[in-house]
């Protein structure tokens, strides 16, 4: 863990930073004794010292693999298929509105149970197909809230 | 050839059909030349469910749909003190399908730039009510009339507590018209809406709020609290005691409002089917007992005079921004 | 304000009132739908009553307002049911419960944390519900003195929960509270119309609260799911054969559920303080007195039943300020109250005197929604127990559809959808590599409270350190140094019991060899 974690605290110490440095650019209010900028301020000097700690603890630590870890290798089979699966959620996240939630579902869910390693084609386009359609029935007609429909629209 | 001749009179029919639509249309009549409603309508609130817009909202919903013949859907999208909701309903298609309630904040949000378009972006319908603001203090404080707090406040100066709702809110800028009218020294202290600011007076952590009679109701009552006057032409009906602030010699008449509008671009006659109705259900009586319950001066105004009134309001309170500091 | 005697007879004649089968039907209907509301990922009791708050409208009162609480209290018991099984609280307020209910359910004792979260949901609410009942006119009283400077306090008594709940590392722990504290910051500033930071729409209230929540628990534990081979289900579909505690463990737990049920209730009823918080308190104050604190955090039922109690404890607490102040005590009875005010019954001190009969009818009404809960909890065990075992392939893609739907079901806005995601990315990132989550949580409640409340107290009273002279404020200053000092004591205590079991084993092993 001991890379990691230096490797954490200096990312950490970086945004503090660069969230101190922001706050010199916010407006100066007059008859505010405690201004927008004092708490963000404070935090982020609090946030530097707390991650320094975490830098000065893990640098004279001599257990080296104590907790191994994990690493983001992409040449690991599961983090390909992890980094995959983020990827299908931010794309079907982005076509909700255009294309609209019911058509793109099914597909971003067969996708993501390929993704875990099913290959039972049947079940896997049954499930896919209706649980998008009785979560957006029960949304729809229980809760009074429409998500997106994209070329559906007129269903509305 | 009998297939074009076929599609030759079919051709001709639809398309006389069409002119006598057309004009039947141009008789005028009153035979209702616009299908609608024929759906239900969508009504944006951007206030949250349960609070004050909200609750008048829906009562109006609810007495309209008689006059309208179909249900009326409330939506609450909330967030940037208003900011969303506005844009939600400005940005609505205009098939009339979609109205919305907007209130004050219209007028006070542009100027801080929250909000990148103003009143004239909109299509005003009515005007529902519009509330005054009050000076409320504690009801063991030492001043009983307006002049005895201008006078603390004179004698003790930075040193009076002053809540609002928020920021650049309604009451806020009603508190600064009266520090500014009256030349007095006051902090404006920002609370996470009224009922919050309210509890602080009622639990002595401040000294004054100057909200709407209808958030002080209950500890009014209760006896918690006084209200040393009202920025209203008249002295409230259910409280004859509180006086004007024109009475007590400051001439100062301050109100929040709340009315109905669509997004520009909606056809005028689904516009004025939409008018009657809501008119006719803001006089209903079911919606003025509820009203009545919600401690709500009803105000109808009707479109042309609603508009210029939101025309006066944005400059008067533009004025106020400026003299308060909270606009440059 | 008076301290109204209790009237016996209207008590026992609103208990007639309220065992009428219509009344007790809507209670019903609303305590199913609360916990199944309450079970979803990204679907908040608070929602279920905002969006049935006008369905009320056409319903007379006591029927309505019957079904709202039922939502309400059984809302706040659905929550522990997701916390259990896929590490998501159903509702915010379940956040402390995950902390030991998850690892419960992966030992294969899902059944077990179950039925002890339904225990402590209905023994804490029980005990929140007399406590309204009896104590409200006092307790309003006390919550009216809370001004800004004891706001202040409490929220730092809050963030001093954080140091307990950090797991392993304390300053991994820090790190993850101030970032959130940080990320509070993020959006309009409240006191002075100010957008800080990221200038997004979305972001103008600052974080949204439940898609990050969602995104932080939720999402990352499915993106975590694809990252290693999917062992064979070896979750024994835990056999569930009772669905109510033994006696053992009742007994074990009785100490930190009535201890929850009052905290619960306390922290309710002051305005603004809610379910969420009163479980990580009384989860700390539990971990602090336990005699093995080390074994929070692995999976005890202690630690469920401690969250549980207290979330469902608020609620009862909750309704005491929303009663006799006009003043909500939680987000839920923020809502709760446009119901009253639909019916025409304004919440606030004139309650007292003109509609005594109402109040309590509303408190007879809130032990009958304990109850029902209660019996649809009973009856649903088994049917909830037997989600985990839905084959994982199935199950964490569905997952992650509930949670993007209910992420975009609060504002109906896209934005929150994305901002779920992130927080997804960052939770597994952070996860990871052993920094844990619920303190991004808890700073991500107190935060503004914390800073907002600061701000209004200098402003008011031209500084800052007048406020140690106020007595309520030095109380809970006392207690988050008391909380401190013991969570620090026992940070050491579990270093030392860790290190005493590592050099046994190594003996045992280096005996072993010879």
């Amino acid at each position: 863990m001991k890379k990691a974690n230096l490797v954490s605290a200096i990312i950490g110490m970086a945004f503090s930073l660069i969230c101190f440095l922001d706050t010199f650019t916010f407006k100066k209010f007059k008859n505010v004794p405690v201004g927008p900028e004092v708490f963000p301020r404070a935090l982020a000097v609090a946030l530097f010292i707390c991650c320094l700690a975490l830098l000065l603890t893990n640098l004279h630590t001599t257990e080296e693999n104590k907790d191994p870890a994990p690493t983001l290798s992409l040449k690991d089979t599961y983090m390909r298929h992890a980094l995959l699966a983020t990827l299908v959620m931010v794309v079907y996240a982005m076509l909700w509105e255009p294309v609209g939630f019911l058509i793109v579902s099914p597909f971003a869910l067969f996708a993501l149970i390929y993704l875990m390693g099913k290959r039972n084609w049947g079940k896997m386009a049954v499930v896919s197909v209706i649980v998008p359609i009785v979560a957006w029935g029960v949304f729809r007609y229980l809760l009074g809230i429409t998500l997106p429909m994209g070329f559906l629209d007129f269903l509305v | 050839m009998k297939k074009a001749i076929a599609l030759l009179v079919s051709l001709s029919v639809m398309a006389s059909a069409l002119f006598a639509q057309g004009g039947a249309e141009a008789a005028g009549s009153s035979k209702k030349a616009v299908d609608y409603p024929k759906k239900n309508i969508t009504m944006i609130c951007p206030w949250s469910a349960g609070g004050g817009t909200d609750a008048v909202l829906r009562a109006l919903c609810g007495t309209a749909e008689k006059y309208l013949g179909v249900g009326i859907t409330v939506e609450n999208k909330t967030g940037g003190a208003g900011a969303i909701g506005h844009a939600a309903i400005k940005n609505a298609k205009p098939d009339g399908y979609t109205v919305g309630m907007i209130t004050f904040e219209l007028n006070s949000l542009p100027q801080q730039g929250l909000i990148d378009f103003t009143y004239a972006d909109f299509d005003p319908l009515i005007r529902v009510n519009a509330d005054a603001a009050t000076l409320t203090v504690k009801a063991d404080a030492p001043y009983n009339s307006v002049k005895e707090f201008v006078d603390y406040c004179k004698a003790h100066p930075g040193e009076v507590s002053i809540g609002n709702s928020a920021p650049g809110s309604v009451w806020h800028i009603g508190a600064g018209l009266l520090a500014n009218s009256t030349g007095i020294d006051v902090k404006h202290v920002a609370f996470e809406g009224a009922a919050p600011a309210v509890t602080a007076l009622a639990g002595g952590h401040i000294q004054a709020v100057t909200v709407s009679l209808a958030e002080v109701k209950s500890q009014l009552d209760a006896g918690n609290v006084k209200c040393l006057g009202i920025m209203d032409s008249k002295r409230p009906a259910a409280y004859p005691d509180i006086k004007t602030f024109k009475e007590q010699g400051y001439d100062i008449e301050y109100a929040t409002w709340r009315g109905l509008a669509l997004p520009k671009g909606v056809d005028p006659a689904i516009k004025q089917i939409l008018v009657d109705a809501f008119t006719k259900a803001e006089q209903d009586p079911q919606f003025v007992e509820a009203a009545g319950k919600l401690n709500l001066n009803l105000a109808y105004l009707n479109p042309e005079d609603f508009a210029a009134f939101l025309k006066q309001n944005f400059e008067d309170v533009t004025t106020t921004m400026k003299a308060l500091g909270l606009v440059d | 304000m008076q301290h109204m005697a209790i009237d016996w007879s209207l008590l026992l004649s609103s208990y007639g009132s309220v065992l009428d089968p219509m009344v007790v039907l809507y209670v019903f209907l609303g305590a199913i739908g609360g916990v199944l509301i309450g079970s979803i990922p990204g679907l908040t009791a608070t929602m279920g009553i905002a969006l049935l708050v006008p369905f009320t409208f056409g319903l007379e009162f006591l029927p309505g307002v019957a079904m709202l609480l039922g939502i309400f209290c059984g809302g706040m018991y659905g929550g522990s049911i997701a916390a259990i099984l896929i590490h998501t609280p159903g509702t915010p307020a379940a956040a402390a419960t995950v902390l030991d209910g998850y690892p419960m359910a992966q030992k294969g004792e899902a059944g077990r944390a179950l039925s002890i979260a339904l225990f402590a949901s209905f023994c804490g609410g029980i005990i929140g519900a007399l406590l309204m009942t009896f104590l409200a006119p006092p307790i309003s009283t006390l919550a009216l003195k809370f001004g800004p400077g004891e706001f202040f306090m409490l929220a730092m008594f809050g963030l001093s929960v954080i140091i307990s709940i950090s797991g392993k590392s304390l300053v991994k722990g820090l790190i993850m509270g101030v970032f959130g504290l940080l990320i509070c910051t993020v959006g309009m500033d409240k006191s002075c119309a100010y957008i800080r930071f990221l200038k997004f729409q979305g972001l103008y209230d600052g974080i949204p609260f439940i898609p990050a929540l969602i995104g932080l628990f939720a999402v990352s534990e499915v993106i975590a799911n694809f990252d290693h081979q999917i062992v064979k289900s070896n979750v024994k579909a835990a056999r569930i054969t009772h669905v109510w505690p033994s006696l053992d463990d009742q007994k074990r737990v009785a100490k930190a559920v009535i201890m929850g049920g009052l905290i619960g209730a306390f922290i309710g009823a002051i305005p603004g303080a809610g379910g969420d918080i009163a479980a990580f308190v009384n989860y700390s104050e539990q971990k602090r007195e336990s005699k093995h604190p080390e074994l929070f955090g692995t999976g005890v039922p202690e630690g469920v039943a401690a969250s549980e109690s207290a979330n469902n404890g608020c609620s009862g607490g909750a309704m005491i300020p929303m009663l006799s102040l006009g003043v909500p005590g939680d987000s839920n009875t923020a809502v709760l109250m446009g119901a009253f005010i639909i019916h025409g019954f304004q919440p606030g001190p004139m309650m007292y005197v003109e509609h005594l009969d109402i109040v309590y009818q509303v408190f007879a009404a809130m032990i009958v929604a304990n109850i029902a809960f209660l019996i649809v909890g009973l009856l649903g065990i088994r049917l909830f127990a037997k989600v985990i075992t839905i084959q994982r392939y199935f199950l964490i893609p569905c997952i992650l559809l509930l949670s993007l739907v209910g992420a975009y079901a609060i504002n109906q806005s896209m934005f929150d959808v994305f901002l779920c995601l992130v927080f997804g990315v960052l939770g597994y990132l952070f996860q990871r590599y052993g920094f844990p989550l619920s303190p991004i949580l808890l700073a991500l409640i107190l935060g503004p409270m914390c800073e907002q409340n600061l701000r209004r107290y200098v402003q008011i009273n031209d500084g800052f350190f007048s406020m140690f002279t106020r007595p309520i404020c030095l109380i809970f200053f006392a207690l988050a140094l008391i909380s401190l000092y013991s969570a620090l004591r026992n940070q050491k205590l579990i270093k030392e019991r860790e290190a005493e079991a590592e050099a046994n084993a190594a003996r045992a092993d280096s005996d072993a060899r010879q």
